[in-house]
Parts: C-alpha cells; sequence; structure tokens
C-alpha cells in the first residue's frame, strides 16, 4: 500500500498535475461562487478539456473542481446573502450575518480553514476505510433513507424556536411545493398546470436564490438606507485567531463526520450535509443561543460537511462503482471516457489511477485552502458598494445565473417570484429556511416512503424493524421533543422566578 | 435585520383563514389524481393530502392562538406573542447603522418596481436578446434607486451586462438569448 501511494504521489506532484489541479481549483471556485452553477456543472464544462489528457491528470484536476466549488458556492453567501450552490445555503444564516456585523474576513477564514480540515479528514477515511465504509453504502435502503430525510426535516422545529408554528407552516409550505412535478413512482402530473417547465417541479437554486438573495435585494431596495459602511477596513478583513479556530473545534468534528456519513450515501448530497450539520452543531454547542447571529460555528459546521462530503462521496464510486452524486458521476464518466471501467477491479488493473486521485485529492484540500486565500481581498472589495449598485448587481447576476440552470427564462421568474414569497414571508414571521429544507427533503422523503412501503407491502413496521432506519427515527422523535422538553424547563424556571419575586399578598 | 415586526393576532386569524382556503382548495385538486395501484399503494395523492392535512392542522392552531391573544391584554399578549422574541444580540457596534435602518421608511411602491421591472426584464429577454434587455434594466433599476450620477449609469449598463455574458455566455458556455442583435448580425 505505502509503495503505491509513493507511486500516487510522485504522479500527483508532477508539474502538470499540479497545474491542472490549481486550474481546477480556482474554476471551481468561480463556478461555485456564481449562482446557478453548481460544483458538478463546473466539472462537467471542464470533462471535454480532460480528453487529451492523462487519466489520473483528469480525475485529479477534476477532483481540484469539486473541492473548489464546495468553497466557492460561500463567497456570494457570505458576502450578498446568495447562495453559489445549492450547499451554501446552510452558510448564509451566520455567514451573512457575520458580514453585515463586520466580520467578514472571519467568517471566510473559518470557512476555508475548516472546509480544508473536513476535505483533507474525509479523504483520509476515504483511503483507509473504503471497504467498511462501502458497507454503509450498501446497508442504506429505502426505509433508511425515509428516516433519514424524516431527521433532516425535523431540524425545521428547532429552526424556528421562538415561532413554532409560523415555522412549522413554512417547513410543510415548503413540502408542498416539492410535492409539484410529474409523480416519478406513477407519471401523474401533480400541480404541475400542463407547463413543461414544472414537470421536474421547481428548481431548488432557483427557489433558494429568490427566498435569500431576491428577498434580501428587495428588502434593502425598499429602504435604500446606506449599506452598512464598515468604515474600518481593518476589522472586516481580519483573519480569525487560533483561539477562534479551535473554538470551532466540535462544530468542525461535527461537520465532517456528518459529511463523511452522508456522502457515504448515494442521493443524499452535498446540501442535506451541510443543513444537518448545521443543526447538529447548534444541539452540541456551548452557545446554541449564538446560531443565527453570526456564530462562527455556524460556519464552519455547514462549510465543513460539504467539503467533508467528497471523501464520502467517493465510497460506492471507488469500491461499488455506484455514482452517488452528479459530481462523483462525473468522475465516473471521466474514467470511462478514458477507457478504464469503474469499480472494485480498478484497484488491481489501474491501480496508479487510483492512488494519485488519493494523493490528488489530499493535495487539492491545500491547492484550495491556498487559492482561497489569495482571492479573499478580491471578493471582499464587495464590502463597500452602496445599495442600488448591489442591489442591480446582484439582481443581474442571480437572474442570469438562473437562467443558467436549465438555459430556460422560466427559473428566473421562479427567483423572483419567491423574492416577493420571501419577503412576505419575512415580513409576516414564516421562516424561508424552513420552507427551503421542505423543498430539499421533501422528494427524498416521500419517494422513499411509498417505496418503503412496496417493498414491505403497506407495512408500516418496515422503518421500526431495521436497525438504521430505527435509529433515526427515534432521533428524529427526539429532536422533535427537544424544543418543548427547553421551553417547558425554562418556563418552570421562570415561574419559580416569579413566585419568588411577586410580592406577597 | 429585514422588515419583520411583531405581527398582531389580527394579522394571525387573517393568515391562518387564508391558508386554511389554500388548503381546501389544494384538496379539492388532489381529488382529481388517481388513487393508489396494487404496485404503488399509497398512489399521488396520498402525500400531498398529508401535508394538506398537516398544514390545515396547523393554521388552526395558529387560529386558536391568536384569537385567544385577541381577547388577553396588551401585556400579556406580548408575553405569549407568537412572533420571535426581540433577543438583545451583541451587535452593539452597529446600532447605528441599526438606527439608520428604521429610520428610513420603507417604499412598497418601489419594492413592487423592482420587481415587476425583474419581470419585465426576463420576459423581453427572449426578444430583445440578453444584452439590450440587460443594459435597459440596468439603467431602469439604477434610476428607481435614485442613482443620477450619470457616468456611472452608463458605466454600469455597458459594464455589467458584459462581464456577466462574457461570464456565463463565452466562459460558461451558457446559450443566452440572442433576440434583437442576433437578427440584426447574423452569425454565419
Amino acid at each position: 500500500m505505502l509503495e503505491s501511494f509513493g507511486l500516487g504521489f510522485s504522479i500527483a506532484l508532477r508539474p502538470e498535475s499540479l497545474i491542472a489541479m490549481a486550474v481546477g481549483v480556482g474554476w471551481g471556485i468561480l463556478g461555485g461562487a456564481l449562482p446557478g452553477i453548481s460544483g458538478s456543472i463546473a466539472m462537467a464544462l471542464l470533462l471535454p478539456l480532460t480528453f487529451g489528457l492523462d487519466t489520473s491528470v483528469a480525475l485529479m484536476m477534476l477532483a481540484g473542481v469539486w473541492a473548489g466549488a464546495g468553497y466557492g458556492g460561500s463567497i456570494p453567501a457570505i458576502l450578498i446573502k446568495t447562495p453559489g450552490t445549492a450547499s451554501a445555503a446552510a452558510a448564509i444564516f451566520d455567514g451573512y450575518e457575520l458580514h453585515r456585523q463586520g466580520k467578514t474576513g472571519k467568517a471566510f477564514g473559518i470557512s476555508l480553514v475548516t472546509g480544508t480540515i473536513g476535505g483533507l479528514v474525509s479523504v483520509i477515511f476515504l483511503i483507509v476505510l473504503l471497504i467498511p465504509l462501502s458497507r454503509i453504502t450498501l446497508a442504506f435502503g429505502p426505509p433508511e433513507y425515509f428516516a433519514v430525510a424524516l431527521f433532516g426535516l425535523v431540524i425545521i422545529s428547532s429552526l424556528s424556536e421562538q415561532a413554532m408554528l409560523k415555522g412549522l407552516i413554512s417547513g410543510f409550505f415548503g413540502l408542498a411545493i416539492a410535492v409539484v412535478g410529474v409523480d416519478p413512482l406513477s407519471a401523474v402530473q401533480r400541480f404541475t398546470f400542463g407547463r413543461l417547465e414544472l414537470y421536474e417541479g421547481f428548481e431548488l437554486v432557483a427557489v433558494l436564490i429568490g427566498l435569500f438573495a431576491v428577498t434580501e435585494m428587495l428588502t434593502q431596495a425598499g429602504r435604500l438606507a446606506q449599506w452598512r459602511r464598515i468604515t474600518d477596513t481593518g476589522t472586516s478583513t481580519a483573519m480569525p485567531t487560533l483561539g477562534e479556530l479551535r473554538g470551532v473545534g466540535r462544530a468542525t468534528t461535527i461537520g465532517t463526520i456528518v459529511g463523511l456519513i452522508v456522502g457515504v450515501m448515494p442521493g443524499a448530497g452535498q446540501t442535506v450535509a451541510s443543513f444537518v450539520a448545521y443543526n447538529e452543531a447548534r444541539r452540541w454547542s456551548k452557545h446554541p443561543e449564538q446560531f443565527g447571529k453570526g456564530s462562527l460555528e455556524g460556519v464552519a459546521a455547514p462549510e465543513t460537511a460539504n467539503n467533508a462530503v467528497q471523501g464520502g462521496d467517493l465510497v460506492p464510486a471507488l469500491a461499488l462503482g455506484i455514482p452517488g452524486s452528479n459530481s462523483a458521476a462525473i468522475m465516473l464518466a471521466a474514467l470511462v471516457l478514458h477507457g478504464l471501467r469503474p469499480g472494485p477491479m480498478l484497484f488491481t488493473t489501474n491501480p496508479e489511477v487510483v492512488y494519485s486521485l488519493f494523493a490528488g485529492l489530499i493535495i487539492v484540500n491545500f491547492l484550495m485552502l491556498a487559492i482561497g486565500f489569495l482571492i479573499l481581498r478580491l471578493c471582499m472589495l464587495v464590502v463597500n458598494v452602496p445599495v442600488p449598485y448591489l442591489v442591480t448587481g446582484v439582481l443581474t447576476l442571480v437572474i442570469v445565473g438562473s437562467y443558467s440552470i436549465n438555459n430556460s427564462t422560466f427559473d428566473p421568474l421562479v427567483a423572483v417570484a419567491f423574492g416577493a414569497i420571501g419577503y412576505l414571508m419575512n415580513r409576516y414571521g414564516f421562516s424561508p429556511a424552513a420552507t427551503v429544507l421542505g423543498l430539499l427533503l421533501g422528494y427524498l422523503v416521500e419517494i422513499s416512503m411509498r417505496r418503503s412501503l412496496i417493498m414491505s407491502n403497506v407495512g408500516w413496521a418496515i422503518f421500526v424493524e431495521r436497525p438504521i432506519a430505527l435509529a433515526f427515527v427515534i432521533l428524529s422523535v427526539l429532536t422533535l421533543l427537544y424544543p418543548f422538553l427547553m421551553r417547558w424547563r425554562a418556563a418552570r424556571r421562570s415561574r419559580v422566578a416569579t413566585t419568588l419575586t411577586e410580592p406577597t399578598g | 435585520m429585514g422588515d419583520s415586526p411583531s405581527v398582531g393576532p389580527r394579522t394571525n386569524i387573517v393568515l391562518s383563514l387564508g391558508i386554511l382556503a389554500l388548503c381546501g382548495l389544494g384538496w379539492l385538486a388532489t381529488s382529481a389524481l388517481p388513487a393508489g395501484l396494487q404496485l404503488d399503494p399509497l398512489g399521488p395523492s396520498y402525500f400531498p393530502r398529508f401535508v394538506l392535512i398537516a398544514l390545515a392542522v396547523l393554521a388552526l392552531a395558529l387560529l386558536v392562538e391568536s384569537v385567544r391573544a385577541l381577547g388577553r391584554r396588551p401585556t400579556d399578549r406580548a408575553v405569549d406573542s407568537l412572533e420571535p422574541a426581540a433577543t438583545p444580540t451583541a451587535r452593539e457596534e452597529v446600532m447605528d447603522e441599526d438606527a439608520a435602518w428604521d429610520a428610513a421608511p420603507i417604499s412598497y411602491p418601489r419594492m413592487l418596481a423592482v420587481l415587476a421591472l425583474s419581470v419585465g426584464y426576463v420576459v423581453l429577454m427572449t426578444d430583445l436578446g440578453y444584452l439590450l434587455s440587460s443594459v435597459l434594466y440596468v439603467v431602469a433599476l439604477l434610476l428607481l434607486l435614485r442613482v443620477r450620477n450619470r457616468l456611472a449609469i452608463a458605466l454600469c449598463a455597458v459594464g455589467l451586462p458584459a462581464v456577466l455574458f462574457a461570464l456565463f455566455g463565452w466562459l460558461l458556455g451558457v446559450p443566452l438569448p440572442g433576440g434583437l442583435l442576433e437578427a440584426l448580425v447574423p452569425v454565419g
């Protein structure tokens, strides 16, 4: 094994490999940063360029794009509340808030460093635990997916602790939106009104852009107050201190674990990982009340998770030849295009390809760190732009970005419409974040539930008979009850306090 | 931040009634869907109906809470409010900006105008082409947002569409609508 690694690193450290990886990372960051362009699209765009390259170099370059996009999406998320990729949406909650507090540099720094850590750790797990992890992939069937999706959904209840009813309503609204489209199991059209563009349902990224970016721009346009002028540029570009980095250690660990596990599950995806990581980090944090108000942990967890997914994602791809996501599928496509066959045989037929990929995965994370820091100053030029220019710039960007998802003008209209909806939701106390979760997980929840019941002949017990599914169902119930438990405890404490302070008589 | 003042119980009542009405409409729509088959016991109507029921229940709960809140004194109302409590945040250094924000009046007509312009932009994009419609959009938007510096408007109107076209249309290969320009300058 050590010998193979030596071979892998020697390939990865060649000048042409390093250049390819650097180009890949840069391209990935750019693609990730542009709303509407996801990591897998950026990879797909580069695929033709890899034809003439050596297989190893091609894979390493694509791995670079993948890693870069994981970070790139957070750039507009932090700066202009626009998720560059769907998976960066969870970074908005605290990242944008940090930016508004003038701590932009800290947000970016945390995102970069923890993302690198997440990526590196997950690659190490990939290399060391490939076979055991692949067994997890095989253990996940429809009931497990249902249970995990359910677990993701109950996060809604804790997203909106203060105004829970409206938060839940927002979440179910998201589920309702997810229903729109052609039903995959029965091919029946649901709420599509005959529109071709709605056959696949509402495009998640367009809705995300609408609910976050467009809503924010509408709000800004409505007030036309001065954009927060960060007069002390020293503060805004300040990087996180070592103390702060240590402070997010727990969140980073949680993000890594979540990213790795969710990555190993085919079809779950980076976005799910980042939301689950955000919620879990809040649950285990020493300062949960800071989440949503500029908590560094709130940026660390999702950013770590969506980079850690990369390692997990390659487990089913390399061990079983099963691509668990679009990005993994493109990696496998690159293999096929170079005449190789994906799957476990690759280790024996072409070990140099596999091990140089491993080496490359490690190197691209460092490259991402380096390139990320280099462009940071550039990104933060956006900090002091006056409102009219900011609004115009963001709106034009997100409109063309959402157009590019399907080369259709329908998606920009969806984004604009959800911008209005998002504004109204905020105005009346609802939670766009909960709606996003509902939309994200609605499809997975429904399809897994129906498939499970087909498997078990409508035996609902299937969800509690299988151990992994049962575990997640129990976790979901606990998560649901947790806020009630906290409120009950707090209410009891305050009742005790008032009886103590009330004047007698 | 954003515009989310405390929402009173009367508003909540209207909202919950509205949601209930939408649930009713949704239910009617789902009755047009076919029932489950043996191969697919739940069928396409099960999940939507479940969601609609859940929404209706939640809306009812909101209605009940709001009606109860109506009957209470204002001081009690604040305690039982369903809205997010105004939690003090560690943002003292940006208090001035918050004050400026709160002082600035909300202009709903301007927001609606932004929405209308955006919709118009997207609709016209196919016919006028990306570049032309973007130039018009940028100019209109900047004027609406009270920019009067002609040079800035001109630079943005040319610069923004050009940069975005270069990024998306050229670098990323997205086929942006050609529209008028394409008709005038046939690509050979």
